[in-house]
Parts: structure tokens; sequence; C-alpha cells
């Protein structure tokens, strides 16, 4: 186990720049998970670490050791891929010993490495069968067998959930992550699913065009997104994005927006950052997520309140059991409220929803960056 | 009116329904016939007393037992078991070898493996007329050496009743090992490369890799290249008659061109009908056992 450094790493082929200066750490037994969509340059940058690619730029460090120029199977690494890439000549218990007998370690502390491992990822009665003698789960397990029995200061996985069916992926996310518990083992983990990041992470690095977005804890993801880019790639429904203007409202900064016609004013909270206030009178994006838009809340009628009530008509609604994702129109775009099932109205009825004035995000239109 | 269109429409409905059955008729007949029907007709020869004519008298194992007595069949057998086992062997090895280093991801793939596969295209008369040429001592490689100054060289293969055999396996090597190749390239294109980064990253060396993980994984691959090398081994004719014409002598006859001569050349249609027999039971004994386990293969997966 160790902390991971990046630092400065860049990589490009030919003329195209895949990866930008990514600058990151992770410390001993920290959960990093890289996120983003296809072609972001998660990929390449796990292959960087894992020594697949070398860099064009930059170093990679684990703990205090640069390992730019060292072979893979000497980085004390170990990688679950998406595929499983399992060795489909070689039985399980093969599969999870080849890398140790490479390495020359004798048959008995193989054979005792593979129990222990075999035990702990309940394979026990798989280790005399053949990968495609094994369904999705199994593989997916005896794939991350063969990278806990080395032992390795950091593990690697590439998508590793991505092939098994929906009901398999939740199940095999959590026993993800109750091995990191268990075992405390510093994991770099590349997913373009953001339910996976922000389940799993301990730190998320979200990444598009070879960029390093944001690289913080789920929470602050969520919740004060760097840009546009990453409110709208993490939280799902995605966040709602809404024209509006910032206005003084009787000494209070408001957000306002047209709504079919009317014009609604939204008071900021009064903690608001100072920074808000060289924004009066220009454009921004407002952005609220669908929980952050409810039905009428009880106290939002009194003055100083953090919930701000505004009517509209209600366009579509989508029972999810637990909520009912409520769809209305403002100002031609589609925006979502999330809506106790019991407050909720049919589609074409005008209904009264609380903005939670504490849980907005504020863009700038053209540079999209949070203000 | 209403009646008779209704039974125009009946047909045409009819035909619908029938179209393929129908389309593959004609060929399906003429298979029967010609290949089946005259499998049974050859069977039936070898059991008759035929020489020069064919003839329907019974004559029981009469003419295997005669096949058998000749030396020149038995020339033509061991020839298969050499020519057969050099062929097949040194094929599969070469492809092998070929197909590991094209998979190399290395410059100018597409022009290699052109290359190397090209001998596939041509017939095996030219081939065999092409390595005579090759291998002629006074006109081809040894005369090359002469020329260039080192007369010692002696390549007369051709010629030696000892060793012209081995010229039909250099020919036959030369053309069918490229195919080879591109079947074996095939399955390695086929297999995941995740697989060897998993071993890369396990710290197998790269002949590891291949020898340990990928060519066992690719198995079934080896099992249809060694059909397919066995049967053209087999079946092996045009490139003798080309290359050696059986000779010197009968020298570097095979099962194929033995069975020529003796239908066309010697009046023994008899012996030549047994000996068809003989290569037909060999056949089978490759391609039964293969299409079994390929069925119940088929089976098993589906």
């Amino acid at each position: 186990m160790a902390s991971l450094t990046l630092d400065k790493v860049r990589k490009t082929f030919g003329s195209v720049e895949v990866l930008k200066e990514i600058n990151l750490t992770i410390e001993d037994g920290e959960f990093l998970v890289l996120v983003g969509p296809s072609g972001c340059g998660k990929s390449t940058l796990l292959n960087l670490i894992a020594g697949l690619e070398t860099s064009s730029d930059g170093e990679i460090r684990i703990g205090d050791r640069v390992i730019n120029n060292v072979h893979p199977k000497d980085r004390n690494i170990a990688m679950v891929f998406q595929s499983y890439a399992l060795y489909p000549n070689m039985t399980v218990r093969k599969n999870i010993t080849f890398g140790l007998e490479i390495r020359g370690v004798s048959a008995s502390e193989r054979d005792k490495a593979v129990d222990d491992v075999a035990h702990l990822l309940q394979i026990e009665n798989l280790l005399d069968r053949k990968p495609s003698q094994l369904s999705g789960g199994q593989r997916q397990r005896v794939a991350m067998g063969r990278a806990l029995v080395r032992n390795p200061d950091i593990f690697l996985f590439d998508e590793p959930l991505s092939n098994l069916d929906a009901k398999l992926r939740v199940d095999m996310r959590t026993e993800i992550k109750k091995l990191h518990h268990r075992l405390g083992s510093t994991i770099v983990y590349v997913t373009h699913d953001q339910i996976e990041a922000m389940t799993l992470a301990s730190r998320i690095a979200v990444m598009k065009g070879g960029i390093l977005q944001q690289f913080d804890t789920p929470q602050h993801i969520y919740e004060k997104p760097n840009n546009m880019f990453v409110a709208g790639f993490i939280g799902s429904p995605s966040m709602n994005f809404i024209e509006a203007k910032l206005v003084d409202d009787n000494g209070r900064i408001a957000v306002t927006f047209d709504n079919n016609g009317q014009k609604v004013v939204l008071p900021l909270v009064a903690d608001s950052p100072e920074s808000y206030k060289s924004w009066v009178g220009k454009d921004v994006v407002f952005g609220i997520r669908p929980e952050g838009l409810t039905h009428k809340r009880t106290g939002s009628d009194q003055p100083g309140s953090q919930y701000v009530n505004f009517d509209a008509k209600v366009e579509v609604i989508e029972p999810t059991g637990a909520d009912t994702m409520t769809v209305i129109n403002l100002g031609g775009k589609e925006i979502v409220a999330r809506v106790r099932p019991d407050r909720a109205t049919n589609p074409g009825e005008m209904m009264t929803f609380s903005a939670d004035m504490n849980q907005i995000s504020l863009f700038d239109p053209t540079t999209e960056l949070r203000i | 009116m209403g009646a008779s269109s209704s039974t125009e429409s009946n047909l045409m409905a009819s035909l619908q329904r029938n179209l393929s059955k129908i389309v593959v008729a004609p060929s399906f007949a003429a298979s029967l016939f010609f290949v089946y029907g005259f499998i049974i007709w050859t069977a039936w020869m070898a059991f008759s007393k035929s020489r020069m004519m064919p003839v329907y008298d019974w004559a029981g194992l009469r003419q295997y037992e005669r096949l058998w007595q000749m030396e020149r069949w038995h020339v033509a057998i061991e020839n298969l078991l050499i020519f057969g086992g050099l062929f097949i062997v040194i094929c599969l090895f070469l492809g092998c070898l070929l197909a590991v280093l094209l998979d190399q991801r290395i410059r100018a793939e597409g022009v290699l493996r052109t290359v190397f596969l090209y001998p596939m295209a041509l017939s095996f008369i030219v081939t065999g007329t092409v390595w005579k040429w090759i291998l002629n001592p006074g006109l081809g490689l040894e005369k090359m050496m002469h020329d260039l100054g080192w007369a010692t060289f002696k390549f007369d293969w051709l010629v030696n009743s000892d060793f012209a055999i081995y010229t039909v396996v250099i020919a036959a090597v030369w053309q069918a090992s490229g195919f080879i190749m591109a079947m074996f390239l095939a399955a390695l294109r086929g297999v995941d490369q995740d697989i060897i980064r998993a071993a890369y990253m396990d710290g197998a060396s790269l002949p590891r890799i291949y020898f340990g993980i990928i060519i066992p994984s690719i198995r079934p691959v080896f099992l249809s290249a060694i059909v397919v090398l066995a049967h053209l081994a087999v079946k092996s004719f045009d490139l003798v008659i080309a290359l050696t014409g059986g000779g010197p002598g009968y020298s570097s006859d095979l099962p194929a061109t033995f069975m020529y001569t003796m239908a066309f050349q010697r009046n023994q249609l008899g012996i030549s009908a047994a000996s068809a027999m003989m290569m037909l039971a060999t056949v089978m004994a490759i391609i039964v056992p293969y299409l079994y386990s390929e069925l119940r293969g088929g089976k098993k997966n589906g």
C-alpha cells in the first residue's frame, strides 16, 4: 500500500494531446475514481499508472519512487480489466497463481495465497474450473482474486462492472467497497458511471477532453461543482440549468428568469458569497438540482426563508416510487423537480414549487465556470 | 374468373413457400448423382474384375489383394506418410510463427500478409511448374550457384529418387503455409488484447505469453488447420504431376497419382477403384471425427 502522485503528467499521440497536465495526489488507502465520458482520457491515465503506456511528460510516483520508466511487473500494482482478461486455457487456480509463479513464489506459498484469496472472495468451489464455465459475476471475482493475490501497493480497476447486468453490478459495487474497507488498500478505479463514482470514491477526479475538471470528495463535487460540465455529469437526474439574471431586489441579490411571460424572482439566501455582488445586472446560468426544486415546503412563506415559491405548469410526471419527477417548462427549457408522490399533481395543472436557495449554483454563461 | 384467380394465387403461394427447395434441388440432385453416385459406382468397381473397361462381374476382394501386393502402391503410401507428415508439421510451424510475428503490430503488415498469402491464389500446376524450374539442377538454383562461382554446390533432389518426394514437400509448404498463417492470424486477432496486457502486468515475457496462454487458447484453430492440411495432402495430385510427374520412376508417387496411372495408363480400373476407396477411407478417418466433434460442440454451445 502506498500513496500515488501524478505530477504534470501529459500524454500525446502524435499531435493529439489526450492528457493535459494532470496533477493528482492520493494518500495511502484512498479510493480514487476517475470518471468522465468516453474519450476523456481516463483509461489512458490508468494505463500510464499501470505502465501499459508511457507518459510524454511529467512524473508518476508511488510512495516516493518515480515509476515512469519502471516495468509494469516491477511497479507492484495489479489491474482488473473490463473484459476480466482471464487466461482462457487455465483453471481459476492457475489464473490466480500465474503471476506468483512467474515471480518465483514457491508452490506451498502459492497454495496458501490462493486459499486465502478464494476464501475472501468466496470462490473456493470454483478453483478447478475453466473461465468459460463461470458466470460474469464469478469471472469478475476471479479477476479480482488475481489482483488481490499479488498483494500490490495499488489496485487499478478499469471499468470492472460495465459488463455485468444491473442487479449484479450493484452487488459487486457493494462488495468492492467492503473489500476496500477490509484491506484498506489504495485503489484507482475508472468508470463512466457517475453513480459508481459517487458511491465508491473517497475522492473523485472528473475528466473531460484530457483535462482534469475537478478533483475532490464526492459530496463536495456534488454540492459545489467547478463548472457546468461537472454539474451536469454528476447526479441523476442531472442538474437543471436556467438562463437567468442577477438583480438587486430591495437590497437583496436575487435570481430572476422568465416563466412563460411571468417574471420569477428568487432572492438568494443572506449568507451568499460576496462574489455574487459583482454579477448584479449580468446574465448568469442558474443551476439547481432536482431535489432542490420540490413541492411547496412548510415555512416557505415566511420572509427570510431559504425556500422560495413560484408557480409553474406541470408538463409531464415520471413516478419513480420514492419520488415523482415533475417536468416543468421554464423559458423553453425542461426542468425536473423532485416532488413527494402525495404532493404531485397531474400534467397540465398549475403547481406551486419551492426552490431551496441553499442548494443552488451560479455559473458564468460564457466560461461555464462556477461563480 | 374468381376461381381461376384463386388457384393462381394458390400456385403463387406454394411457389413462394417452396422457392428455396426448388432453387436448391438441381444442385442437390447433381451432387447426389455425380459425387455420391460415383462413389458408390467406384466402390462397386473395386469389387469387380474390371481392367481396361468397366465390367460388373463380382470379384470379391481380389482387386484389394492385388493392390496391396504392388510395390508401387507401398511406395505411394510411404510417400503419403512422409509428405503428409512433413507438410502438416512444417506448415503448422511456419504458419504459426509467421502469424505471431505479423501480430506484433508491425509496419506494412497488410503488404506482408498479402505476400505470404499469395501463393494460395496460384494453382498447384503453376506452383509445381515454377518449382520444377527452380529445383532443376541444370536450370535453377544449382545452375545459379554454379554461375556465381560455387562450383561444388549440389542440389539435385528433384532428380534423385530418394529425395524427390521432399521437393514436393517444399513446394506444397510454400503454397499452403501462408493460408495457415492467415487462419492463425485471424485467431490471434480474436484474442482479447486485455489478456496480453494482464499477462504482461503479471510479468510474463512475450514468448511465455504466446506459448503459455495465447496459443493454447486458440487450440481449435490447430484442429481446423490440421484437417485442411491433411485433406490437401491426401488429395495432392496436380502438384506431383507438374513437379515430378511421380518420378524419377515412380519414386514420388502419391496415392492420387497412383490411381490416375492405374486407371488411364495401365488399364487397371479395378485396382484404381480399390486405391480410390483406400483414399476415401483415409479421408473419412480424418474428417468424420472432426465433423462429429464440431457438430457436438455446436450443440453444446448453442
